[in-house]
């Protein structure tokens, strides 16, 4: 007989808790460290960090262990951990012209300053599978570093490695349009109280940063397949490390150390209906933790479809884009279904009962007429 | 100025703010904040002083009326770091039973769609449920028919303009009032008041 | 610094930093000063996922102290696998004595039901919300269900269980039946069936609820009036078990589940597993009195 819902509540529980540890390690491997999670498994830990909203690659390792990979559940353990922690302190606000670039890209021009720096991406290789991994060894990577090392010409290490930026080129000339809104200004923190709607630009960009990648690809994908009217170009996409500063008791500006980000500035253009108005472009923005284009870029379309609530799709719907892309309450609530939900149920068939009734009684009444003849 | 060291943040904090939520869901029910020594300045009862340790912090502003409004904001701002500010913004606002009405009139009462961002009154009085004094009658939600409530040292001009802003509701000022010997009693916007 | 060996680590007495119970603090009084009204709040994180009772959880921790005695029950059942897992969290965080006895608890915690036991003054009883937007069904956009309660705004309501009733001759909503509270808000009372829905009005004790996903508190203070949404000439009615009676106790007047056994007969049982331990031990219980359970023979 399988588990009564009702009695016997913490033996199961206690039970599925084991049998959990159980699937995690019955088959012997030696255990994962949370170094090896970190370091070569770094896109999953940017991910969690990203949804989790904690920058803390180490705790996010340690989270994808506990949760055997599953980054939902990983990214979940981050968010619960943030409620342990003190706040300190706002930080100064990141100037990504200060980025020490590790890749920059703009699909806009085919030159920029500084160039095209693809960087580390996956993005030009074929996604065939390479079953030569199997037999990596630490001596395989080593070999490896030291010709990587050797390759590097010293001389050409640059000086400078913050670059100004594409959309500079564009304010230059006077094609971007102003944030003219005071709406957009406001600042709010959305850890701090509830979003309420129509949420300021700084509620709708901190919300989409923690939201669950995969829920905005599949908008900001909707929005370019014609569920929408938003078709941008990669102005430019950054990925690298940002100095974060915070303001010290005293008043004076402290550097505490850097963090790694991948910023989108998608170029879009306003449709307008004034005549005569120029159609500028409008920047759709994304800024995440760790390496994650996808969701930079996603963001960027989102924030500028937001922008323009009159389109009808759902990715120009703030309220239901960032109600719905938010991973822990969307994944919280959709499982919540597996709960016990027998009184709830109880109550719909005993109106559903009467209802038949109801509809039963009907035909009786008709055959109680009798029939003339 | 220093901060009260005989008060713990997290466990007077609680089991006070059980009386005061315990005050407020019952209207003109008198509890009372255990004695601590506290080196409260002029200008702030114990009660009310007790009743902003338990509420204020960092993430909330407060306004004092009186003469030592001064002493009395650098004391709350010692011990909760809330913010001082204008009566007009203020979440908190301490005043004495014998104001001026008009005060009243100063503060926020929240929107149709946000009545919750309203301001909550801390009125220090001479005395509750004594044998002297005015008379209240309170019904309404948390009142089981009628409950009487004698407080001296409330002003009845004060006492209108609270009624008069409250007929608003959802709009309105929520009341909490103390005396000198740690009794607390709440009347929220929700009550119907007769003297 | 509670030191927590459970977990090792040195949690805050009651898990929650003491800002944000601050601010669940605050919201409520503001709650219970506005009854029915739904006050928006952070609602941050915790290690129990969004939509199992987190918002039951803050308002819990935010007001629960050492010398209280802790009650949780879901769909009735104190031994229900989340009610389980939740007692465990709070007495980890807290030390407090937890009990399956309405009547010794001083706060007590639920999914999805009232106790059958009447609640006393000296009680606090906290409801875990799912959804606590009434006007969810009606209207799809929160600016536009602020608005709504705002300006007593409640045609769509009113309509949609008109057409209900037009469509199946009755009132179609089971649980989560919505009420209008001290005559001006309308409130999702959670979803407990009907047959809890009248214990709500001028009670004893403070019903506090807490919607952690989407984010608001709300409160009913006692001794409030709450009414079923009715027309006059469709009214309001609990959930009937017609001629069923608990299978262990014969008791009828009490909230049934429907059980099916292994051979597949159906049995009806008390659904509130301590008020059903309690006749059967032949202990005292104390039912609450409503004129819908007093239409029921004993």
């Amino acid at each position: 007989m399988g588990y009564i819902a009702v009695k016997g509540g913490s033996d199961a529980i206690h039970q599925a808790k084991e049998l959990v540890e159980f699937y995690r390690v019955k088959e012997q491997t030696p255990p994962v460290s949370i170094e090896q999670i970190r370091t070569q498994m770094r896109l999953a830990c940017d991910k969690v960090i990203s949804e989790g909203g904690l920058y803390a690659p180490e705790y996010a390792a340690i989270a994808l262990k506990q949760s055997e990979g599953d980054v939902f559940e990983a990214a979940f353990i981050l968010r619960a951990f943030i409620t342990t922690l003190q706040r300190r302190y706002y930080s100064e606000t990141i100037n990504t012209r200060e980025m020490f670039i590790r890749r920059k890209i703009s699909a806009s021009f085919r030159e920029i300053p500084g160039g095209q720096v693809l960087g580390p991406t996956r993005d030009y290789t074929q996604r065939i599978l390479d079953t030569s991994k199997i037999e990596e060894t630490l001596e395989d990577i080593r070999q490896f570093l030291m010709r990587f090392e050797a390759s590097i010409d010293a001389e050409k290490v640059q000086e400078i490695t913050s670059y100004g930026k594409v959309i500079d080129l564009l304010k230059r000339e006077g094609l971007l349009r102003g944030v003219g809104n005071a709406e957009d200004t406001t600042l709010k923190d959305i850890t701090r109280e509830a979003i309420k709607f129509p949420a300021p630009r700084s509620a709708r960009l901190q919300m989409m940063a923690r939201s669950e990648t995969g829920g905005l690809m599949a908008l900001g994908y909707s929005s370019m397949r014609g569920f929408g009217n938003t078709h941008p170009t990669v102005g430019e996409l950054r990925y690298g490390t940002v100095p974060v500063r915070v303001k010290d008791s005293s008043g004076r500006v402290r550097y505490i150390g850097k963090i790694e980000v991948t910023e989108a500035e998608m170029i879009t253009t306003v449709k307008t209906s004034k005549k005569n108005s120029v159609p500028l472009y409008s920047i759709g923005y994304g800024l995440c933790f760790g390496q994650n284009d996808t969701k930079a870029i996603c963001m960027g379309i989102l924030d500028r479809a937001m922008r323009s609530p009159e389109g009808n799709a759902p990715a120009n719907d703030a309220e239901f884009v960032l109600y719905h892309t938010e991973g822990i309450e969307a994944m919280g609530f959709t499982n919540h279904l597996k709960l016990p939900h027998y009184v709830t149920f109880q109550a719909g068939l005993s109106n559903l009962r009467q209802a038949v009734e109801r509809a039963n009684a009907v035909p009786a009444k008709v055959k109680a007429e009798p029939v003339e003849g | 100025m220093q901060r009260e060291i005989q008060y713990d943040e997290i466990f007077d904090a609680q089991e006070h703010y059980r009386l005061l939520l315990d005050s407020m869901a019952r209207p003109g029910k008198i509890n009372v904040m255990p004695r601590l020594e506290l080196t409260t300045p002029p200008g702030i009862q114990a009660a009310g002083a007790l009743v902003g340790f338990a509420l204020l912090n960092s993430d909330v502003s407060f306004y004092i009326d009186g003469p030592s409004a001064e002493e009395v904001s650098r004391y709350l701002l010692v011990n909760t770091s809330a913010r001082p500010a204008e009566a007009e913004e203020a979440d908190y606002v301490y005043l004495n039973g014998t104001a001026a009405a008009e005060i009243l009139y100063r503060l926020k009462t929240g929107t149709l769609p946000y009545p919750e961002n309203s301001a909550t009154v801390i009125a220090a009085v001479e005395e509750l449920g004594g044998e002297t004094g005015l008379a209240l009658t309170l019904s309404g939600p948390g009142v089981d028919g009628e409950r009487k409530l004698s407080v001296t040292g409330l002003d009845v001009a004060l006492l209108e303009a609270l009624v008069t802003i409250n007929a608003e509701f959802p709009l309105g000022i929520d009341l909490v009032l103390t005396d000198p010997t740690g009794r607390i009693a709440c009347i929220p916007r929700s009550s119907r008041v007769r003297w | 610094m509670i030191e927590n060996k459970k977990y090792k680590n040195s949690y805050n007495f009651a898990f929650i930093d003491e800002s944000t119970k601050k601010e669940v603090r605050r919201k409520l009084l503001k709650a219970v000063a506005i009854p029915g009204y739904q006050v928006p709040y952070s609602s941050p994180e915790m290690p129990i996922s969004r939509g199992w009772g987190t918002g039951g959880l803050h308002v819990t921790l935010a007001i629960i102290g050492r010398k209280d005695v802790f009650k949780i029950i879901d769909q009735g059942s104190d031994a229900s696998v989340n009610a389980c897992n939740l007692r465990e969290f709070v007495q980890a965080m807290t030390g407090c004595k937890t009990t399956y006895d309405t009547t010794e608890a001083t706060l007590i915690q639920t999914r999805h039901r009232i106790t059958e036991e009447e609640l006393r003054e000296d009680q606090i009883f906290v409801f875990q919300v799912p959804m606590p937007e009434p006007l969810r069904s009606v209207e799809r956009y929160e600016y536009r269900t602020r608005q709504m309660h705002g300006e007593a705004d409640y045609a769509k309501m009113w309509v949609s269980l008109y057409e209900s009733f037009v469509r199946h001759g009755g009132i179609m909503s089971g649980a989560d039946y919505p009420v209008k509270v001290n005559g001006r808000y309308i409130m999702a009372p959670s979803p407990i069936p009907r047959w809890d829905v009248p214990n709500l009005n001028q009670a004893k004790t403070l019903y506090l609820f807490g919607a952690g996903r989407e984010k608001r508190l709300y409160a009913v203070p006692p001794y409030t009036t709450v009414e079923p949404l009715e027309f006059e000439d469709v009214r309001f009615a609990i959930e009937k078990f017609g001629d069923s009676v608990c299978y262990k106790t014969g008791y009828r007047r009490a909230f049934l589940d429907e059980l099916y056994l292994d051979d597949g007969s159906r049995h009806y049982v008390i659904n509130d597993s301590n008020f059903l331990d309690k006749i059967e031990q032949g202990s005292q219980i104390t039912p609450f009195i409503n004129p819908y359970l007093q239409q029921i023979e004993l």
